[in-house]
């Protein structure tokens, strides 16, 4: 019987065995991932993201400078006609070139001639990473069904899986880019109107009511994303497990999330919660090291034992990052994949049936309701 | 080709190396003498000096790796390896023996030595174990390197390379860059 708990417990094992799967899940997250491969990594975008704020004082709580300093030319120019700020001649500072007339020759031609061909060399190099990383998905989501499913595999086996299923995993991912920005325009076309309004101050109900629905619009682009994020967990793992066209892939994946949307949510809360108390765990060491280290040189002892330790500290964390991550990143793996099993359970009923025709047809004609 | 060996990871390190430095003197040579030019050109006649003279060094250090990409994939697949691997007398081949596909061998240059590079580079270490001598790209993609000569040409190659980068980058630095840094210029005349 499938419970989030037993699905999680059971996905540490089988990532710890099989760790084959971790080098393709760092192609994955490492490559140009058009899908939160996990929940994981979300989690450190996210907190990347956060930057200190500085404390400001606002501008009519500045000290006035009014009477302190005299920048006018007849005060900073002196008797001998010497510039007090910048310490030349009151001649020279004259005879300066303007900022302008510093720059040399065709500056701007060379600069938008290098921007593109920098802009050139990322786009190319984006593209080479992200179709490794289409490949590499072909290959851990063929291996995670296969580990699933107790089934023998190797090397061979999964560059196979990834030689042979790119091309679909390529469509479902620029599938998956459109349908993202597909989601976008309601909210683009009602923002457009709302400034509009605004700009042109065509009255205040209209900008209330464009604004209410700007944020409608706003909260279902945020909603059909994150269920977006749902069915391509189960998208991505139908391309093998199903082996139907892309279109029906997605279309299968929505299917899927939609028999088991509760337990789909309930493992992605288990796995935020669970997966950074993890890691937090495993980082314990490194953490206690790094303290002994700050107490070390707030305490001033001795330059060898605070860089042994420091030394200690540094090895143990880069070897804990190096087993984490990828194991992190499979547990979630493969979390996913029990689920997407357990769902998939409950269509084949008839497995017979060609799972397109299937899907297409009245729940009640399938014989499941 | 089954009666040749699969080669070891020292000599396909070598081969590796010869690579890097045909690489290196394709692109290091013309970057340098185009870069010094374009700064030469600016110490000599500030003011008349072009800004587009920098466009070419950024060229070639933009789009000389990319060209190196395709040409390392167009050797791969169709001499079996690029000119440090030929040189030390080195193919890839397939399962089969024969010469990777187009799409292999793509997949090999990118995803393979992905694969390889991740974890400091424990893909490639992978080959020294057993005494199958295959990497991680080789085992994922069904490929293994073999031996089917004598390296000694890779060898010399390597050797006479090596005293041509040397050679050029003394030459560089002693006759065109130490006269150059000597020069007492004057960047923003002011009038």
């Amino acid at each position: 019987m499938y419970s989030t708990f037993s699905n999680i417990r059971e996905s540490f094992k089988l990532a710890w065995k099989h760790k084959m799967l971790w080098i393709l899940v760092m192609l994955v997250g490492g490559g140009f991932s058009f899908n939160a491969s996990n929940v994981s990594s979300g989690i450190e975008k996210s907190s990347q993201k956060e930057t200190p704020q500085i404390e400001t004082n606002p501008a009519n709580k500045l000290p006035s400078l009014e009477g302190k300093y005299n920048l006018s030319p007849e005060n900073v120019v002196t008797d001998n006609n010497v510039n007090k700020v910048l310490g030349i001649a009151q001649e020279r500072v004259e005879a300066m070139p303007s900022v302008s007339s510093l720059l040399p020759k065709n500056f701007n031609s060379a600069a938008v001639t290098i921007f593109m061909l920098a802009l050139l060399v990322i786009i190319f190099w984006s593209i080479v990473s992200f179709l490794t990383s289409v490949w590499a998905s072909g290959g851990l989501y063929s291996g995670l069904l296969k580990a699933c499913n107790s089934e023998a595999y190797d090397f061979k086996d999964l560059g196979n899986a990834g030689k042979g299923n790119w091309k679909r995993y390529l469509k479902l991912a620029i599938y998956f880019i459109y349908k993202r920005l597909l989601s976008l325009i309601p909210f683009l076309i009602i923002g457009g109107g709302f400034a509009t309004v605004v700009v042109w101050r065509l009255g205040s109900v209209l900008i209330g009511i464009l604004g209410v629905a700007g944020l409608i619009a706003l909260v279902w682009v945020l909603i059909y994303n994150i269920r977006l994020y749902f069915v391509g967990e189960f998208a991505l793992r139908s391309i093998i497990a199903d082996n139907v066209p892309t279109k029906a892939t997605f279309n299968l994946g929505w299917k899927y999330y939609k028999t088991r949307p509760g337990k789909s949510l309930k493992l992605f809360f288990a796995l935020m919660f669970v997966l950074p108390i993890f890691t937090l765990i495993v980082f314990l060491p490194t953490l206690l090291l790094g303290g002994i280290t700050a107490f070390l040189v707030n305490q001033e002892a001795s330059f060898f034992i605070i860089g042994l330790i420091g030394f200690l500290a540094g090895v143990i964390g880069l070897a804990t990052i190096l087993v984490s991550t990828p194991y992190v990143r499979t547990v979630s793996g493969f979390s996913w994949t029990h689920l997407f099993l357990f769902t998939k359970e409950s269509f084949e009923i008839k497995p017979d049936v060609d799972p397109v025709a299937f899907m297409y047809k009245p729940e009640e004609s399938n014989g499941q309701i | 080709m089954d009666k040749y060996k699969t080669a070891g990871i020292v000599r396909r390190y070598f081969a590796y190396a010869l690579d890097c430095l045909i690489s290196m003197l394709v692109v290091l040579i013309p970057f340098l003498l185009v870069t010094f030019n374009a700064v030469k050109g600016y110490f000599a006649s500030p003011s008349t000096w072009s800004a587009l003279s920098v466009v070419l060094p950024f060229s070639i250090l933009f789009l000389i790796p990319i060209l190196m990409f395709f040409y390392s994939w167009y050797f791969t697949h169709k001499f079996g390896g690029t000119i440090g691997k030929l040189l030390f007398r080195l193919r890839i081949v397939d399962e089969n023996g024969s010469y990777m596909d187009k799409t292999t061998a793509f997949w090999r240059m990118t995803a393979g030595y992905a694969l390889s590079s991740s974890f400091f580079g424990l893909g490639y270490l992978w080959a020294f174990r057993k005494k199958e001598d295959l990497t991680w790209h080789d085992r994922f993609l069904s490929t293994r390197v073999i031996r089917v000569g004598s390296p000694v040409w890779g060898i010399i190659a390597l050797i006479l390379l090596k005293i041509v980068l040397i050679t050029f980058i003394v030459y560089f630095v002693i006759t065109l860059l130490l006269p150059l840094v000597g020069t007492n210029t004057q960047p923003f005349p002011i009038a």
